[in-house]
């Protein structure tokens, strides 16, 4: 593979030059990284807080997801029928989705934050042309087209832009349009004036909703691929990307990260 | 001119004694949602104020927004128009017809030249061709009547939102008042139509208060608009029970329960029929077992249909059924991802084989 | 020569009616036009939408006649779906169809013709002990002292003292036309304002059943309202007493105000003839003792008089091509690219809106041309009067019993022959008449359904044919009523679930029709020509006859 004709930095002082790609041409940081095998090291790619926002996150969606659905739909009904009083069904289902958006908004603000002090694999820069290079290369690569896809060892640009739209603005979306709802019985409080400017990107209430709901089904798409995807990469390049979910390492090639640690 | 009467003057004037005038006030003050300790004020505002010139125009309308104007219980409708407003020209009650009935109106505009309301009930076209009134363009009229007055109040769904006239394809370009007046004070008192007492009681908030009340951020009044249906609904409670009627007359629907799956949009109406109730307080669409479908709701005529809850595409006429949509998105991608798997199995396989060889 | 005078807006009415007509020096009217200046468009806009919501949008065609759309539509689709409803919902119906019509008649006479014939300035110059004798003399009505009607009188010397006359203002005061003595001036102007608080209570009956008035809510299928009288949110005894005792006051207000009040300013106006018109009467027929298919259990039969015939009533078929058509040679429509030339029955109506009238602001309509945004139908090429005058006329010719002998009763106590129903006067009194029958008939449907809960019968909602799915691909259904207004159908072609094609022709659209393809006028064209004008810068004869019809313009263009 020949080097990239593009007004780039070299990542310096690696002894052994990894591919330029994406993921180190700008970000000149250094990983930390611990050798294992002779040819491949362990490197720390996601944080703590990285990976409990991972695991918070899904499991915040899939119960907003649960209870959400059932709003919109109670497909079942309560258990006792006749008389409300002995019945909060529907107020758990809301009381649930509730309690777990404010969960999940606070983790995702968490995340935002950290975008700015975590480590390089933490961020996210695609005003650089070389990044939606490697993006067209990673789609190549999962079309089974000849494969010219870098090695990253943090996320792929394609993975990166499907949690930017997805994932994260997939969050804005639902967190903007439900906190309007959850406030609008009570308009006059400082809380609802804070969101009273959503409607004029989404609408009056009804259009609020849809949004709302339609936005909880493009998480659902999403995790079916991310999920997928992240068990293949785990299969084709035996790097432990699901374990590294679990604990931060990932096993990289030596030249993928650079030799200078590994001492 | 002489000096006009005051509502008060007018009121006793009609044969009403001082004591039905006052009940007649703390009616109206009940109805503006005061504190009976505040109906002093509208006393007072009523003993020194003059009849409100109105001149109602109607558009694109079905009169519906006029009939229910004049059901109005507190106040009734004859100390209303007896006593509070002066309804100069309305084309359904109007005794003259004709090239009088203009000049009623074009009076006002020479003798109340910024103190008479301007009640507007229905949509108005941009083309001429689709209504004109006495040889004139219904557009031209709205704005020369609307240029002069000390504000505009839009009721009724057609001229706050378009209505029903704008629902889709919009046969006749209809639009909402606001399209048209900018500089003007306009309140929309939507709904299809709305309460009678809601209508009544914005009129009655600016003669007793001697301005417009306060507004959302849409340009309703916050005293009728303020909460939806669904927070104040008397079905609430099997709402959040989980207790739901599945059908028309079956035993739910005797019980009260919720009717949010036949389809009711209680849930993003803002309204008071729960609240004020219709008619006297007799009952509203959901009480009387009919899902409300959001009369008093922007483009409410095109945000699905009335009995299965449903989302709109945003940005296009279309409503579908999300759930439906999603797990059948959701599926297709399941159904690819197990697709792509197999080839990345098999492709890896080779792969694989092949690099053995290299070796 | 001939003059053209024009009358536009004619105000009491609702929506927008513009009268063009042409007199001669003498003052007589020799021709008139009949315009509606405004449309919507709303059988396009429920194209495409679920059958079973289009009474909602098609019953904003009219809020002054609020139920009647969205009783038409919803028995249009069960119609088309074959849907048979439960005998309760067919009552409740019925009962509030009956409601909207003593609402509808009452309103009429007192807040949109009344004004016609009584001057409410002279009013201001009675005696009211006179007054108070006078009423007490034609009714047993309660309001009734002089010290009652001194209150009234007081009230309209204090308003027009005022200088703010409000409604009143500019109005055709002192007219010569006006023949009523200064009391009976002052017994109407009472009932006004009286009538304008009794028509809030009436309408209380489709709040009950249908949670709001204007425009309660209907279902296709029945009637969502559950009747349970033993659950707390259901029509339980409570709320049937509470329509029950509305319906026993409407009857009351009906036969001790508005008919002594109807006859006895009738009485004043006897040599009054004109306003007759065309003679050709239509009806579809309603309130059925069974079901709507059971046309022979009709308290309002079905039938067409043609010519003032009454030895021959012709049945009407709805669905049959050649029976109703529908011309646009003088409206702003196109049918199939064209200007007119032909009609099209409602099955394969078309509404294609094509303005070529004059830019605004005109002085006349090009009357040789299209005129008006009305179509025209017509029954064999034949137009046609609809509404109170013409179901007494079929009902009478019918030989209707009940009919007969309100007729016969009335005519022979203001000592009139049965042709003086053909004038404008007749049909304000035909109306008077119905409006007896009607909350009569609503006392008896009310008992009716008493009778049916007490049998334990509380069933509204027939549910088997709710889902599209069990509807066939392709299903055409007409729903007919007769509305206060006259004989009112909705035509709907259902295909796929969606509404494909949807025609509504209104009581309004057949009286004021423009004029066809043979150029043959209309009902409101054809009353208004003959009559003489007193003078033409006050139209107050073209206001009666005219108004004598209840216009409805939102109702005839929709
Ligand atoms: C991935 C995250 C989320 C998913 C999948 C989700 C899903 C849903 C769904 C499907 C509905 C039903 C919509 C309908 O009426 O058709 C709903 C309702 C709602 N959601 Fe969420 N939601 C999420 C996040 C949030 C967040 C962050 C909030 C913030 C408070 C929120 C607040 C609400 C509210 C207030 C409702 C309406 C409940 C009601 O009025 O009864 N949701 N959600
Ligand atoms: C609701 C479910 C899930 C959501 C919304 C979700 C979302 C995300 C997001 C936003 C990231 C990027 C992390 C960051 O940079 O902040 C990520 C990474 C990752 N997730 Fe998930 N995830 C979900 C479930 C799972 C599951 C079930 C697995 C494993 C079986 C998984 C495996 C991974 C892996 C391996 C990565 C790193 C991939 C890479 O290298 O690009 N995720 N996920
Ligand atoms: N014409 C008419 Fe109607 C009636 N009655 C409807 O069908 O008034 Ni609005
Ligand atoms: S808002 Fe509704 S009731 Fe009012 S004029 Fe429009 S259609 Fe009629
Ligand atoms: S009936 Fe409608 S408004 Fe009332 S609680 Fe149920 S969904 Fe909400
Ligand atoms: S349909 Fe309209 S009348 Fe009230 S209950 Fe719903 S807003
Ligand atoms: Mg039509």
């Amino acid at each position: 593979m020949g080097a990239p004709k593009l007004p780039i930095q070299t990542p310096g002082p690696f002894p052994e030059i990894p591919a330029i790609n994406s993921e180190n041409s700008y970000h000149k940081d250094e990983p930390i990284i611990y050798t294992t095998m002779e040819n491949d090291v362990k490197v720390y790619v996601w944080e703590l807080p990285v990976r409990l926002y991972h695991w918070i996150n899904a499991a915040a969606i899939i119960l907003l997801m649960v209870t959400g659905i059932y709003i919109g739909k109670p497909f079942a009904g309560a258990g006792i029928p006749e008389e409300a009083y002995y019945s909060n069904l529907m107020g758990w289902a809301r009381y649930i989705h509730f309690f777990t958006a404010f969960v999940f908004t606070a983790a995702f603000l968490y995340r935002m934050y950290w975008c700015f002090v975590g480590n390089k694999f933490a961020k996210f820069n695609p005003f650089r042309w070389v990044f939606w290079k490697d993006t067209f290369h990673t789609i190549k690569f999962y079309l089974f087209l000849k494969n010219k896809k870098p090695h990253f060892v943090g996320h792929n640009p394609l993975a990166l832009l499907s949690y930017w739209i997805f994932n994260y603005l997939g969050s804005v979306i639902v967190i903007l349009t439900g906190f309007f709802m959850y406030f609008e019985p009570q308009k006059e409080t400082i809380w609802a004036k804070m969101f009273a400017w959503v409607p004029y990107i989404f609408g009056n209430s009804f259009t609020m909703r849809s949004w709302h709901h339609l936005t909880a089904w493009a998480f659902m798409l999403f995790i079916v691929l991310h999920v997928y995807l992240a068990f293949r990469d785990d299969y084709l390049e035996r790097c432990g990307s699901i374990s590294s979910l679990f604990t931060g390492y990932k096993t990289e090639p030596k030249k993928a990260v650079g030799e200078k640690h590994d001492k | 001119m002489k000096r006009q009467k005051t509502v008060y003057e007018a009121a006793i004037d009609h044969g009403f004694s001082r004591r039905d005038f006052l009940k007649m006030c703390t009616a109206l003050a009940a109805a503006l949602g005061l504190e009976f300790t505040q109906s002093e004020q509208v006393v007072k505002a009523m003993e020194t104020k003059t009849r409100v010139p109105v001149v109602w125009l109607q558009f694109q309308d079905c009169t519906g927004c006029s009939e229910s104007f004049i059901r109005s219980s507190q106040p009734k409708t004859e100390s209303v128009l007896l006593e509070m407003i002066s309804l100069e020209y309305s084309e359904v009650l109007s005794a003259p017809s004709g090239h009088q009935a203009e000049t009623s109106m074009k009076q006002v505009l020479k003798n109340y030249k910024g103190e008479y309301i301007l009640a507007v009930e229905g949509s108005i076209p941009d083309d001429d061709a689709f209504l004109t009134v006495g040889g004139q363009s219904a557009k031209a009229t709205f704005l020369e009547m609307a240029a002069g007055a000390k504000a505009i109040v839009a009721y009724g769904s057609c001229s706050s939102w378009g209505g029903i006239a704008a629902a889709h394809p919009n046969p006749t370009g209809a639009k909402p008042v606001t399209s048209f007046v900018k500089d003007t004070p306009t309140i929309l008192v939507p709904g299809c139509p709305p309460i009678a007492e809601v209508m009544t009681g914005v009129i009655a908030h600016i003669i007793t208060f001697g301005k417009l009340p306060e507004l959302d951020q849409f340009g309703r009044p916050k005293a009728f608009y303020r909460h939806r249906i669904h927070d104040k609904c008397n079905r609430r409670a099997y709402f959040d029970a989980g207790l739901f009627v599945e059908n028309f007359d079956d035993e739910g629907a005797k019980q009260g329960y919720c009717l949010y799956k036949v389809g009711c949009k209680g849930p993003t109406t803002y309204n008071s029929c729960a609240e004020m109730r219709w008619n006297g307080g007799v009952s509203y669409p959901i009480q009387s077992g009919n899902p409300c479908f959001g009369c008093s709701e922007k483009d409410f005529w095109d945000n699905g249909p009335f009995y299965t809850r449903r989302a709109k595409i945003p940005g296009t006429q279309t409503t579908i059924n999300p759930d439906n949509v999603g797990l059948a998105v959701v599926g297709l991608a399941a159904a690819g991802v197990t697709v792509h798997a197999a080839g990345t199995v098999i492709k890896k396989k080779l792969d694989d084989k092949r690099g053995e060889e290299h070796e | 020569m001939s003059e053209r005078i024009v009358v536009d807006p004619i105000t009491r009415i609702e929506g927008h009616l513009r009268v063009e007509v042409d007199i001669d020096e003498k003052g007589v009217i020799k021709e008139a036009y009949s315009s509606g200046t405004s449309v919507r468009g709303l059988e396009l806009i429920v194209k495409d939408r679920d059958p079973r919501d289009v009474w909602a949008y098609v019953q904003r065609i009219c809020g002054v006649c609020t139920t009647v759309h969205a009783l038409t539509s919803i028995r249009a689709v069960e119609d088309a779906l074959k849907i048979k409803i439960p005998r309760n919902a067919h009552l409740i119906r019925d009962i509030m169809n009956e409601a909207q019509f003593v609402h509808d008649h009452v309103v009429h006479f007192y807040h949109l013709h009344a004004l016609d014939w009584v001057d409410v300035v002279s009013a201001t110059k009675a005696d009211p002990a006179e007054t108070s004798k006078i009423a007490q003399s034609i009714s047993s009505w309660l309001k009734s002292s002089p010290g009652y009607f001194t209150d009234v009188q007081n009230k309209v010397k204090k308003l027009i003292e005022s200088g703010q006359l409000g409604l009143f203002a500019n109005g055709y005061w002192g007219h010569k036309a006006y023949k009523l003595p200064p009391e009976v001036n002052l017994l109407a102007v009472a009932h006004y304002l009286e009538a304008l608080d009794w028509q809030k209570e009436i309408v209380k009956i489709h709040t009950i059943f249908g949670g709001k008035n204007p425009h309660p809510h209907y279902v296709v299928g029945g009637m969502a309202t559950p009747l349970d009288i033993n659950s707390d949110n259901g029509v339980h005894a409570e709320r049937l007493m509470h329509v029950s005792q509305l319906i026993d006051q409407a009857r009351e207000f009906v036969n001790q105000v508005y008919i002594p009040d109807l006859l006895a300013i009738g009485s004043f106006y006897k040599d009054w003839t004109y306003g007759g018109g065309l003679n050709n009467y239509l009806c579809y027929g309603d309130f059925s003792t069974g079901d709507i298919y059971d046309t022979k259990l009709y308290r309002m039969p079905r039938g067409i008089v043609l010519n003032g015939n009454l030895n021959e009533v012709l049945d009407i078929d709805l669905k049959d091509p050649k029976h109703i058509q529908e011309y646009i040679d003088h409206s702003w429509y196109t049918y199939d690219g064209e200007d007119g030339g032909k009609g099209k029955h409602p099955f394969e109506g078309e509404t294609t809106l094509n303005y070529t009238g004059p830019k605004a602001p005109f002085k006349t309509l090009d009357t040789n041309k299209q005129y008006s945004w009305l179509k025209a139908p017509r029954f064999k090429e034949h137009p046609m009067e609809t509404g109170p005058l013409a179901r007494m006329i079929v009902g009478y010719a019918s030989g209707k019993e009940e009919i007969v002998n309100i007729v016969d009763d009335t005519l022979k106590k203001l000592d009139l022959p049965i042709a003086a129903l053909q004038s404008a006067l007749g049909r304000t009194v035909a109306r008077g008449l119905e409006t007896v029958l009607i909350s009569g008939w609503l006392r008896n449907d009310m008992d009716a359904l008493l009778k049916n809960i007490k049998s334990g019968n509380q069933s509204t909602f027939d549910r088997t044919k709710w889902e599209p799915s069990t509807w066939p691909e392709r299903a055409k259904g007409v729903g007919w009523m007769e509305a206060p207004r006259g004989a009112l159908g909705h035509w709907i072609d259902i295909e796929k679930g969606k509404t494909k094609n949807y025609q509504a022709v209104v009581p309004t659209t057949w009286n004021a029709s423009p004029r066809d393809h043979k150029n043959t006028i209309g009902a409101y064209e054809a009353a208004l020509k003959g009559t003489p004008m007193l003078n033409k810068e006050e139209p107050l004869e073209i206001m009666r006859i005219i108004h004598s019809f209840d216009p409805c313009l939102a109702c005839a263009v929709h």
